[in-house]
């Protein structure tokens, strides 16, 4: 799916990505794991075109990233940042559309097709009691659901998850996960997200990746890969894991 | 709501259509000498010069009517800059002259009065205020931009910058000037009087330009409202989108302030009102903003040609007005934390 050698990113007087490699394959759930400043977002970026001036080389889908019409990778990949917010009062409906731009013709109308599939992300995400509410009065979780689910909207078979549940309660963290996990399997979607959480990184990840310094130290099956030694590396700090329900979970402590 | 949003946009834009049609026949007719709609009809579509007499023929046809489509094109102009420079910055508070167009222009006009310039006859004050708002806004685009990429924040910054500049420019004009100094503060009022035809076409043509570039990027315009991370994932060339919208409207309002001085909060107001009117979506606001942007100006030009006892400028007019209307709104929307 994705295929990046030797990125390198550096702004004046810090490198932020030093020398990644990284495969990313289709239809698995790749959770980004790493302290504060090692380069999560940034690498995230890179790879979603949103930051343009890396070193290095990435293939999409068999393309290099730069060869790109903007419109074209919109398809391909869509990104749901860390936070969001405007000062323009949008309904949800028609941020939800916008979803649909980058498959709609220009000056054309959305078509029944475009419809159903929003009609199902609304239902999916159960976005139908913020529907016609203004984003600006909305919480910030509230929006946080509706950019998500714009960005399902969008269609595209990969998905970029930037600490996308970070402002969310435990209900809707967990459902927007399990429903992305959901597409995972069913529509062999691809994912990669940024985590915070180990919890939440070991329920529903297949890879972990473990970003120190702008460098990957390590990445493989979250089992052997989400362990206690690798926290302890990478974090300095401690962890346990248990077991419940055929069920891993990693609790960090101090 | 959807749907309610869809019919408010019909019904503004259609009362919006029949009020400025109907105005322009009313304003024709409005003035010292009081001329009666039929007859202003009869003027317009050239149906019998002779029956309504000469003086009124021209009294309309070349006095009235060019004002009339100036103050209508240039309130269109502002309202469409203030839009796209709203929604594009992403700053509520942008208006036209946030670029440091008009510090730019009223600089080169100032130049032109104290300089006695004549190259280019009645219009070389135009032109020298229209060649200085550009100047001003490249620099101000130079000195915003980093990598390629137009940052907002750094663009309004820019803007105060040389805008600052500018105005100490002009400042040291008007010390210099001496007898001028009157026709320099006059320029700055703003004002639609003694507006030729030629400068409505120039105007017009250039709006309309504008207007269409508007249309033609509306949906990019929404998009980039969700700000630079969502909308690039979204397949918007924000930069690029950006630098064509920015460039556009500091055109038209460059034209508009070239021609008719500065005339405030009208690039302000009209789309916040607007906004409050229809709900958020450019690609309607592009439309309903040059329609009521058009009669709102217009109507305040006539309420200080025509009703007034003496004519006062437009540029006081509307920041007189302006202020505090702008200030009712203003605080009637953030009181519920939205624009």
């Amino acid at each position: 799916m994705i295929k990046a050698k030797n990125i390198n990113y550096s702004v004046p007087g810090k490198n932020i990505i030093k020398g990644v490699d990284l495969h990313i394959k289709k239809g698995r759930f790749y959770g980004i794991l790493g302290p504060n400043g090692s380069g999560k977002t940034t690498l995230m970026d890179i790879i979603c075109g949103v930051i343009a001036d890396y070193q290095g080389s990435i293939e999409v889908m068999g393309k290099d990233l730069k060869k790109y019409h903007k419109k074209d990778l919109a398809k391909v990949l869509a990104l749901v940042p860390q936070n969001f917010n405007t000062s323009f009062s949008f309904n949800v409906e028609e941020i939800l559309e916008m979803g649909r731009y980058p498959h709609k013709k220009k000056f054309s109308f959305l078509g029944q097709e475009d419809r159903d599939i929003i009609d199902g992300v609304v239902k999916e995400l159960e976005l139908g009691n913020i529907i016609d509410k203004k984003i600006t009065d909305l919480s910030g979780g509230e929006r946080q659901r509706a950019i998500f689910g714009k960005a399902l909207i969008q269609e595209t078979p990969i998905l970029f998850l930037d600490e996308s549940t970070s402002n969310l309660d435990p209900y809707y963290a967990h459902s927007l996960l399990k429903k992305v996990r959901d597409r995972v399997e069913e529509k062999n979607l691809t994912v990669i997200s940024v985590f915070h959480d180990f919890t939440l990184a070991s329920l529903y990840c297949d890879e972990i990746i473990f970003l120190k310094e702008g460098k990957v130290v390590k990445i493989g099956e979250t089992e052997h890969t989400l362990t206690p030694e690798n926290i302890k590396n990478v974090f300095n700090i401690n962890s346990k894991m248990m077991e419940s329900d055929d069920k891993k979970f990693v609790i960090p402590y101090m | 709501m959807f749907e309610m949003e869809k019919r408010r946009f019909r019904v503004w834009l259609i009362s919006g259509i029949a009020i400025f049609s109907v105005t322009l026949l009313v304003y024709a007719g409005m003035g010292y000498i009081k001329i009666p709609v039929k007859d202003v009809f009869e003027i317009l579509f050239n149906l019998n010069p002779e029956k309504v007499g000469m003086t009124e023929w021209v009294i309309v046809r070349e006095v009235r009517l060019p004002r009339i489509a100036v103050s209508m094109i240039a309130g269109a102009a502002l309202s469409l800059s203030g839009l796209v420079f709203q929604g594009v910055l992403l700053n509520p508070l942008a208006d036209p002259y946030t670029l440091g167009i008009s510090a730019g222009a009223s600089f080169g006009a100032a130049l032109a009065i104290i300089l006695k310039l004549s190259f280019l006859g009645g219009f070389t004050v135009q032109l020298m205020a229209f060649i200085f708002a550009v100047i001003s806004l490249s620099m101000v685009l130079k000195m915003a931009t980093f990598g390629g990429k137009i940052n907002s924040v750094s663009l309004i910054l820019s803007g105060v910058i040389i805008g600052a500049f500018f105005s100490a420019g002009l400042t040291f004009t008007k010390y210099i000037a001496g007898d001028e100094v009157a026709s320099i503060v006059f320029w700055l009022m703003g004002s639609f009087s003694s507006k030729t035809w030629s400068e409505a076409l120039i105007m017009g043509i250039v709006t309309l330009l504008g207007f269409l570039v508007f249309i033609y990027y509306g949906e990019e315009m929404n998009i980039l409202s969700l700000g630079e991370k969502n909308a690039l994932s979204m397949g918007v060339e924000t930069s690029r989108v950006r630098k064509i919208l920015l460039v556009t409207a500091s055109i038209i309002s460059a034209v508009s302030v070239s021609v008719c001085g500065i005339i405030g909060f009208v690039g302000l107001i009209v789309p916040h009102l607007m906004r409050f009117l229809v709900g958020t979506d450019n690609k309607k606001l592009i439309f309903i903003c040059a329609i009521w942007g058009a009669i709102i100006l217009s109507a305040a030009d006539n309420l200080v040609r025509a009703v007034l006892p003496n004519e006062i400028p437009i540029g006081i007019m509307t920041s007189l007005l302006g202020a505090p209307f702008f200030a009712f709104i203003f605080r009637k929307r953030l009181s519920g934390g939205r624009l």
